[in-house]
């Protein structure tokens, strides 16, 4: 017998850990999970931080819809876009992009399993606004903290400032393929799908003849369904819904869809929600009765402003 | 990485692909227990083969925690987060490294095994190990961690060389060099010929 034998015969029986045994350290993991949840409420998403600057002056404040899956009455399916859309003055470099995002978060817990459950005596959830404030020509980026105090700089070094993002779009070609090829260039997160995700979210103000052809772009990318029936966006007007399809390994796992909420004549970004779907099995239990909204937010875009920390 | 799926990638889809689960825990912290699901059983299992019952539960738990506090930091060009673990779980142990000598040295010394007998239901079930047990943990104890490691990393966990390497943040060489002193000095404390090593099969193919 060799030393590699008599090795792997030496505490051969140590026996496997039933699930039973195994929850309470699932359950710490979830615990440090929530908890984690609950700190990013103030923490701005990294790929919502290139605010591009806004059409609309002033503060829009979104609002955003916690509820079941609300299926507008039927519209056409035209997907023209028809408002004219023109690109607003260019910042300066030193100028702040101002953005205020409002999300609403389901008070729904987290903490049992996989299986969302409504918080008893909790409200239908919890709203969280943000502010940050971007420098056009760097993509520094700082944000304003619960105290009211400005922090300091914020999100991941070497993101590309929201002045190269603008001109990279603009110069997007408008064949499908071609565009997706040159958004390759632009950004190498994720693939495709999520790219023009990014660049709906990140570039406020683009041309109203970009936006369609990243839209079109968009449709043909494998797996991509743009839901054949308006939703409501977050301050209850009417949406385009576009996902990955749900045969994919994170939605057959966890059950959730990200959806992607465009104004359906324009294509401007309308947010985004999480939806826990209906039908759903996790450790052999039904996620959830009916499909929820999970998380909605809306951002909004305002004007750039001198300093940070000031609002327009 | 943004988004949930990765549709429109260029990378086939994978059921198991943990760098996906992995992104996506960082916007949606609850995914990680996903990982959890995958992979908790066989670590708290080698976590109890080496320190034994009462030490399993919480050091598999606070491995997972470490993993997922360190999750930004998780190379995600690794499809299989498997070595990951097992890396981590190597870090916690050596926190306790103390603690295993001396059950390996005590089981040379006395024949009894104190991490056998952890899980062991009744202490009159307790059997007095096989000569070259007792043999096989001397070697075990008087080996450095580092060698210690690699070692049962091979033979516990069945990771291959380059998954050791990647577990341990060493290079594939250092695997195989820890791995080939590890073997010499239990051969030899087994009585048989230390320079007589040869070849494991994890190697093939992954060496």
């Amino acid at each position: 017998m060799d030393e590699m034998t008599t090795l792997k015969n030496f505490r051969p029986d140590a026996p496997a850990a039933d699930r039973a045994r195994l929850a309470p350290g699932r359950q710490r993991l979830l615990d440090a999970a929530a908890e984690r949840r609950q700190r990013r409420r103030f923490w701005p998403r990294a790929d919502w931080k290139l605010a591009a600057v806004g059409a609309a002056a002033g503060v829009a404040v979104a609002a955003v819809l916690v509820a079941q899956v609300v299926q507008v009455a039927p519209t056409t399916d035209t997907h023209q876009v028809e408002a004219e859309h023109t690109t607003s003055p260019e910042p300066t470099d030193g100028q702040w992009l101002y953005e205020k995002i409002l999300t609403r978060q389901s008070t729904l817990n987290f903490r049992d399993d996989l299986n969302p459950v409504p918080e008893k005596g909790a409200p239908a959830y919890v709203e969280l606004t943000q502010e940050t404030w971007t420098q056009y020509g760097s993509g520094k980026s700082r944000r304003m903290l619960p105290s009211g105090a400005l922090d300091s700089v914020i999100g991941e070094a070497n993101t590309e400032s929201p002045k190269k993002l603008r001109q990279e779009v603009e110069k997007l070609p408008s064949e499908p393929q071609q565009l997706l090829r040159s958004l390759r260039e632009v950004s190498r997160l994720g693939g495709d799908y999520q790219r023009i995700q990014y660049v709906f979210s990140n570039t406020d103000t683009i041309p109203s003849e970009v936006r369609l052809s990243l839209f079109r772009a968009l449709k043909t990318i494998p797996g991509v369904v743009v839901r054949p029936q308006l939703v409501e966006d977050a301050m209850g007007r009417p949406a385009l819904a576009v996902h990955p399809s749900d045969d994919n390994p994170f939605t057959r796992e966890t059950h959730r869809r990200e959806e992607l909420l465009l104004d359906p004549e324009t294509y401007e970004y309308r947010g985004e929600r999480t939806m826990m779907l209906v039908g759903g099995m996790i450790d052999s239990k039904v996620t959830t009765e009916e499909t929820l909204i999970v998380v909605s937010a809306v951002q909004r875009f305002a004007a750039a402003v001198n300093e940070p920390g000031v609002r327009p | 990485m943004t988004g949930p799926p990765d549709v429109g990638h260029d990378d086939h889809e994978h059921d198991h692909d943990d760098s996906s689960a992995i992104a996506q825990s960082l916007r949606r912290p609850e995914v990680f227990a996903v990982l959890y699901n995958r992979y908790a059983a066989d670590v708290h299992r080698y976590v109890m083969r080496r320190l034994g019952d009462a030490a399993a539960d919480d050091l598999t738990a606070d491995i997972f925690l470490a993993a997922f506090r360190a999750r930004s930091r998780y190379d995600l060009t690794r499809t299989n987060a498997r070595p990951w673990f097992y890396g981590i779980a190597a870090n916690l142990i050596n926190k306790q490294r103390r603690t295993e000598e001396r059950a390996l040295r005590a089981l040379a010394r006395t024949g009894h095994d104190s991490v056998t007998e952890s899980w062991v239901d009744h202490a009159d079930d307790r059997v007095t190990a096989q000569a070259a047990h007792r043999l096989l943990a001397g070697a075990l104890a008087s080996l450095s961690g580092g060698d210690r490691h690699v070692l049962l990393l091979v033979a516990w966990a069945d990771l291959s060389y380059q998954e050791v390497a990647e577990a341990l943040g060493i290079p594939v060489g250092t695997v195989r060099s820890r791995l080939n002193r590890a073997r010499r000095k239990v051969r030899s404390a087994l009585g048989d010929d230390p320079t007589h090593v040869q070849d494991f099969a994890p190697e093939a193919g992954h060496g």
